[in-house]
């Protein structure tokens, strides 16, 4: 059977190419990365299917002359395509911009010393056949959580390594490689209707509980089911793939807006790069800086400086220049790398449990999706529809009206008053850990004016 | 065999060696296909960020190469070859033999872009209030490409196009506000040092757009009659109405869809249409990316549905009339039915009768950001920009950040009046991963009630 292989040296050699086709003068940094996928798709009748991706490795070139750099988009860059891209850029050099200082100190130490090889999130690899001979006991365990009327229709198993290099004239050499696996149940009604899905991803397929799975897909299948009754209360328990979409967005929103006014939190929002068992887990981030963790909004509602070549974003510690802190992320839709989060959770609060929360009869949030995409709000305010629905310790009873909530991203933090371990980090642009927590709507309430 | 360049000049006339690309790309399938289809691309993209009236970064995005797509025993293949990957497409194929050793492919050198930006001093706007910061983003683009297909297509294009983004930040009891704005050029000339508008002028209006949300106080949800500006109403249907009838959605299997399908679903009153023959249209091409001569398709004629928007592909397989909207991002994406430009020709109404409030006010709506609709279900949100609520006395207050809630055929039950004035704006739209310059046209339109929040 077909297996993800390592595949950087391909990367390395586009990557030398490039440096070999520099003009004397020149200098260049160069990142690539890509992301290969297996996925065995195996429906409720056992029929399997693998489907296997292997993309090529893309990414950018910086090159830099006499003080000024221009950005180069590195699609499917290979060693026999570098010299073309060069020759493309350097009629535009004059448009380009004054060089930046990436001579700052690092924020956190290396992970590795230089010249170790490759860092590596896990030895460890699927074995996709005997994986494949375990889907049926993956789907009972799954549906063991389901309700009466939810059956499942499918399971995905499926393995990723993310691959990610970065080289530059003056000689650093980076490799990165992660892998995981990622479990995709999908839930549907007795009668075909009503699909909803829900994923986890960890390093290895026996860190994956697809009882737990199980009972988040039936309180998602509930909440999606129509009308229902409006919610009343103000306390709500958000599943772990609610907690991920609601930390996605609140990172998307400060990377944007930082946070001004802090105020107490019952909990602080980290962010940890080198997480081994989370989807963005990095070592280097695309302009060659350590990674590492950061307390990314304290306890004290503080927001701490995140720095890369080209931006620095401070919150309440206004240190410019800042360190790099290892958040540059290459987006081949913009023109220089971004400020990003690597692997975003929440800290748990003292004793709180996922049992303890959906203990007795809650509202339990299962879909938080987010009204409008950060980068057009004018003002850093966020707004989501909720989807949930009332359950008693944990077993769904009834669907609930669809809730609006609003705030500024304090105001969600604020809002929140318990959370549970992270259960799994979901993908995204930014990995977010998903956890089970408890939220006290009454400031974010979307009140109802007019008629 | 290997792949070699050959010099080439910047005409729009340069697209005769991407066509000769083609053609060689169709030569090498062996008899057995039932459909080639080959399209070859020579696109450079530069796009130039500035903050402030400094140049922040620049980024060259070439993307070049030659895609096939394949109809063979029933089944479709597609395939992207880089100019570097080349020399694999006729084993891809199914060529028969191997080329002879040293046959070369005459790829075509890159070529000057003749692109001139805007001077970052140029944006900067003198005598607007103070504290804030201007973000200037300039899309250039130089794209050309050929199609050959086995059905009898030969066909090739030029187009070059810059666009204009201008983000104004201001600050407010420490809190940021922004304001957007935005200006396309196209045409042979566009890019170049002669310019159709002012640069200065495009920012101060970004400039006002942020500084009226920083002044705005309404927050909460509310239902209201809404009435869209010139060019946002044709977004929303385009939303609503214009992704449904996409050829591959059409012929889903959903609630909404088969509702929208029937008889008497949408009002009498609407009148839309997909023209990619506007001479100002972000989305306006001669051929699309399967080589279709661009048209006019009517999607919806005094509410009843035309003819939904079809590629090749979608045109084969559910048997709709080929419209020529196969639309691609790049020789790496494969053509989806896609709109090119939508159109809402104008109506009667006097713009500002449409704008009377009702007891509960009114919003106005300068421009819908990004959202969704699920096609399946009907249910939508949308973000809106550079609102106004208007009070029940006529007052004016600015409001932010507001979000459109709702079900998408209850909302078109609720048009209620088309106004007599017209607009037309350029926005990027995103399907399955492709992004593509889309161009609306529209006077105002209300809608007697809408659900809205502002925060």
């Amino acid at each position: 059977m077909k297996t993800l292989q390592r595949k950087a040296d391909q990367a390395f050699a586009a990557a030398d190419s490039v440096q070999t086709a520099l003009l004397p003068g020149e200098s260049a940094a160069v990142f690539l990365e890509r992301s290969a996928r297996r996925r065995l798709v195996c429906d409720a009748a056992g029929k399997k299917q693998l489907l296997v991706e292997e993309p090529a490795f893309s990414g950018f070139v910086r090159l830099e002359h006499e003080g000024r750099e221009l950005y180069l988009n590195a699609s499917r860059l290979t060693a026999s395509s570098a010299a073309r891209l060069l020759a493309t850029g350097r009629p535009l050099f004059s448009l380009g911009s004054p060089a930046a200082d990436g001579g700052r100190p690092n924020a956190h130490p290396p992970a590795r010393p230089a010249g170790a090889g490759a860092w590596c999130t896990t030895g460890d690899r699927l074995d996709m056949g005997a994986a494949a001979s375990r889907t049926g006991a993956l789907m009972a365990a799954v549906g063991s959580a389901l309700r009466p009327g939810q059956v499942v229709a499918g399971i995905h198993v499926s393995d990723i390594l993310r691959e990610a290099v970065y080289l530059d004239s003056p000689g650093t050499r980076l490799e990165d490689q992660a892998y995981g696996v990622e479990i995709t149940a999908v839930v549907v009604g007795e009668d075909g209707s009503a699909m909803v899905s829900a994923t986890r991803y960890a390093r290895t397929l026996d860190d994956i509980d697809p009882e737990e799975l199980g009972r988040e897909l039936a309180l998602l299948h509930m909440a999606s089911a129509a009308g229902g009754q409006p919610y009343t209360g103000t306390s709500v328990v958000l599943t772990p793939s609610a907690t991920a979409a609601l930390l996605r967005a609140l990172a998307n929103t400060v990377l944007l807006n930082p946070v001004v006014g802090p105020a107490a939190l019952a909990t602080s929002l980290v962010d940890e790069g080198p997480r081994t068992d989370g989807y963005g887990a990095r070592s280097f981030d695309c302009e060659g800086t350590t990674t590492g963790t950061v307390e990314f909004i304290g306890r004290d509602g503080r927001q701490h400086t995140l720095a890369s070549r080209r931006t620095t974003l401070a919150g309440h510690e206004r240190r410019v220049p800042a360190p790099l802190t290892g958040h540059a992320w290459w987006n081949p839709l913009k023109n220089f790398p971004l400020m990003t989060a690597n692997n975003v959770s929440l800290t748990r609060t003292a004793g709180t449990t996922a049992d303890g929360l959906l203990a007795d009869e809650r509202c339990v949030v299962t879909d938080a999706r987010t009204l409008g995409v950060e980068e057009f709000r004018s003002g850093g305010q966020l707004a989501f529809r909720l989807l949930a629905a009332r359950a008693t310790d944990g077993v769904p009873r009834a669907a609930h009206t669809a809730l609006t909530v609003e705030g500024s991203a304090v105001d969600f933090l604020t809002s929140i008053t318990q959370v549970g371990d992270t259960v799994s980090y979901f993908p995204g642009q930014i990995s977010a850990g998903g956890a089970y927590l408890e939220m006290d709507l009454t400031r974010i309430t979307s009140k109802a004016i007019g008629s | 065999m290997a792949v070699t360049t050959t010099q080439q000049n910047a005409s729009a006339g340069a697209t005769e060696d991407l066509l000769g690309m083609a053609q060689w790309a169709v030569e090498q399938a062996g008899t057995s296909a039932q459909y080639v289809q080959a399209y070859a691309e020579r696109t450079v993209e530069v796009r130039v960020e500035c903050l402030d009236g400094e140049v922040l970064a620049t980024c060259v995005e070439p993307r070049e190469g030659l895609a096939c797509m394949v109809l063979q025993d029933g089944r479709w293949r597609h395939r992207a070859f880089s100019v570097a990957e080349l020399p694999s497409l006729p084993r891809w194929l199914g060529a028969e033999g191997t080329p002879a050793a040293g046959e070369a492919l005459a790829w075509p050198e890159p070529h000057a872009t003749g692109f001139t930006p805007v001077s970052p001093q140029d944006w900067l706007v003198q005598g607007a209030a103070p504290a804030h910061s201007l973000r200037t983003m300039e899309d250039f683009t130089t794209r050309a490409i050929a199609v050959v297909d086995t059905a009898g297509v030969r066909a090739s294009g030029h187009s070059r196009f810059v666009r204009r983004r201008v983000e104004a930040t201001v600050e407010s009891g420490g809190n940021r506000y922004r304001g957007l704005n935005r200006w396309l050029e196209r045409g042979p000339l566009a890019g170049g040092a002669e310019r159709d508008a002012v640069p200065q002028d495009v920012a101060r209006v970004a400039v006002e757009h942020a500084h009226d949300s920083a002044r705005a106080e309404l927050g909460g949800r509310h239902r209201t009659p809404v009435v869209f500006a010139p060019s946002a109403a044709v977004a929303l249907l385009h939303e609503l109405v214009g992704h449904a009838l996409e050829g591959d959605n059409f012929a889903m299997q959903s609630d909404y869809i088969a509702e929208l399908r029937r008889p008497g679903a949408l009002p009498a009153s609407l009148t839309m249409y997909d023209d990619a023959t506007l001479p100002d249209g972000y989305g306006s091409y001669d051929i699309d990316d399967e080589g279709i001569a661009g048209t006019t398709t009517v999607l919806v004629s005094q509410g009843e549905l035309g003819d939904p928007l079809s590629s090749v592909r979608t045109a084969r397989r559910h048997d709709y009339r080929p419209t020529g909207n196969g639309r691609r991002r790049d020789y790496r994406a494969l053509p989806l039915p896609r709109a090119s430009n939508t159109v809402v020709p104008r109506g009667t109404e006097d713009p500002a009768v449409l704008l009377a409030p009702s007891s509960d006010g009114l919003l106005h709506v300068g421009c819908l950001g990004a959202g969704m609709i699920n096609l399946r279900s009907g249910e939508f949100h949308f973000a809106a920009l550079n609102c106004t609520y208007i009070t029940p006395d006529g007052h004016r207050v600015p409001v932010r950040d507001v979000s459109l809630v709702g079900d998408a055929l209850e909302t078109l039950a609720r048009v209620e009046g088309t106004g007599s004035d017209f607009g037309g704006d350029s926005v990027t739209c995103g399907k399955q991963g492709q992004m593509l310059g889309i161009g609306l046209f529209s006077p105002s339109m209300r809608y007697s009630a809408l659900d809205w929040s502002a925060a």
